[in-house]
């Protein structure tokens, strides 16, 4: 009975008793509106639904993972609004940080599916293996079985993190225990993927913010991951990118170019190959981002990055198919990376292009 | 009275705009009309666009600095400024670590960041009336003799 309470409070009203001053949480939907590529215009409706809406149900799922995925969403540092719409959820089912556990736990789930049936939200990470019985349960549940009953009452499944997204590290070659995504699982209700190894803490709060307020997922790409935040590559938008244009770059990770930080392309960085907001959105309270730090990116939310070769071999246009990766493939430097990102963005524009023709979006 | 003492901002004529900054001035210049038309307020977000410094400069220089300049502490700053083009504001807002999360030029009669929120009226007058009844009692019949 309490938790009916609790649900039924707004994420406006949980906001002002932590608070959060109206004025801030308008500047925060401003913020969400423009970084999920909104008009700020529409900061206004989306502070006055977002304000109006439920706390919503959620049902956090864990598989195949090694519980990286939380640490980012839960070790938050400053009070940020960001922080405080992951906290306005209503928190009904995660079993590694509820205090029930065993046949509590299980009940507390059913009971909020129960309650909350077809508009709960189901949170999952981790990969699903499909190669046995056995090989992840929770009480005793397959973990396909868990799934698929679990997203039949969902509103949306978001897929947090790589494993969930992708299959990443369970699915690495040879992929033993048969893991696969959790949109091979569940393919009739809406998906969004929050890719990395670990994902970005502030895209999962927008992502969960749009949905709140407008009842809908925001525009996703053809790897079903928020346009906004996976529209440009880590390269377009790093801060090293002058020196990768004059043709500067680092030879090892402790050489003079290295200090004066040159681009690390020739050291392995995936940026030119690699969607996401790591660069604009940075971590850790906007200290840095892997690049910042000196070390390249690693491709971690592009799919199967473990099985893409060594994480510091240049990005080569051998990666890819096509004749003009194998004519590009035997020029050096910079011009390596550059028909490595061309050939990137081509093969995608023309999945997006045939995904138009077939008429999803 | 000198000519410099004299309250009265001479205008320095700004440089030529580039194509870009020309276009967003154009941009402007029509949704101001319609504001003042129709009172149609809108924004344009100036994050996605991409400018160089000197083309932000540019724009700033051209729009030329107003008469309002109001800063809010909202968890991070903000700043909200009228150009000289008045009706036109530049907003500016930054995180707890002081990061721009957005920025905008938005047209209208007054941002709807500086307007206080009905609700807060609402509280505003009630913890007012409450304050009011607790006064007698928490002055302890004390006078003010200024």
């Amino acid at each position: 009975m309490k938790r009916n309470t609790a649900a039924a409070r707004t994420v406006g009203s949980f906001l002002v008793d932590r608070g959060v001053s109206r004025r801030s949480f308008l500047k925060y939907c401003i913020a969400t509106a423009t970084s999920l590529g909104l008009s700020p215009m529409m900061g206004s409706v989306m502070a006055e639904n977002l304000a109006k809406a439920k706390r919503p149900s959620v049902i956090y799922l864990s598989f195949q993972e090694c519980t990286g995925c939380m640490e980012s969403l839960t070790r938050a540092f400053s009070p940020s609004v960001e922080n405080l719409i992951l906290n306005s959820i209503s928190l009904d089912y995660n079993h590694t940080l509820m205090a029930p556990s065993g046949h509590a736990a299980e009940a507390a789930r059913e009971e909020a599916m129960a309650e909350n049936y077809g508009s709960y939200l189901v949170i999952v990470d981790g990969a699903i293996p499909t190669g046995g019985p056995g090989f992840c349960t929770v009480a005793g549940h397959d973990a396909q079985d868990i799934m698929r009953e679990v997203a039949a009452g969902a509103a949306a499944v978001i897929s947090i993190g790589t494993c969930a997204s992708y299959g990443g590290i369970p699915k690495a070659n040879p992929n033993p225990t048969g893991a696969v995504p959790v949109s091979e699982i569940v393919t009739d209700k809406p998906v969004v993927n929050i890719p990395g190894c670990p994902p970005i803490p502030e895209v999962m709060a927008a992502t969960l913010a749009h949905f709140l307020s407008f009842g809908s997922l925001p525009e996703l790409d053809e790897f079903g991951r928020p346009m906004a935040f996976f529209g440009n590559t880590i390269h377009d938008r790093c801060y090293r990118r002058p020196f990768y244009d004059e043709g500067k770059f680092a030879k090892t990770f402790d050489d003079e170019g290295a200090r004066r930080g040159y681009c690390l392309y020739e050291l392995g960085c995936k940026g030119p190959t690699t969607y996401n907001a790591c660069a604009t959105v940075k971590w850790n309270n906007t200290t840095s981002f892997p690049i910042e730090s000196g070390h390249g990116c690693i491709g971690c939310s592009e799919p199967d990055f473990w099985d893409k070769g060594s994480f510091y071999a240049p990005v080569s246009a051998g990666l890819f198919s096509g004749k003009e990766g194998l004519i590009i493939g035997t020029v050096a430097g910079a011009a390596l990376g550059a028909g490595a990102a061309w050939n990137a963005r081509r093969k995608r524009n023309k999945r997006l292009a045939e995904q138009g023709e077939g008429g999803t979006s | 009275m000198t000519r410099v003492e004299l309250p009265v901002r001479v205008a320095t004529p700004a440089p030529p705009p580039n194509a870009g900054v020309l276009a967003i001035l154009t941009e402007i210049a029509d949704r101001l009309q319609r504001l003042a038309e129709t009172g149609e307020r809108s924004v344009i977000e100036l994050q996605n666009i991409p400018m160089t410094r000197a083309d932000r400069a540019a724009l700033e220089g051209f729009l030329g600095p107003g008469e309002v300049d109001a800063k809010l502490d909202l968890m991070g700053q903000s700043t909200v400024r009228e150009t000289g083009c008045r009706g036109v504001w530049w907003v500016e807002h930054r995180n707890p670590e002081g990061r721009v999360v957005s920025e905008s030029l938005e047209i209208t009669v007054v941002p709807s960041i500086l307007v206080t929120p009905a609700e807060d009226i609402v509280d505003g007058a009630v913890e007012l009336q409450e304050r009011l009844n607790q006064w007698p009692a928490s002055a302890g019949g004390e006078q003010d003799e200024t």
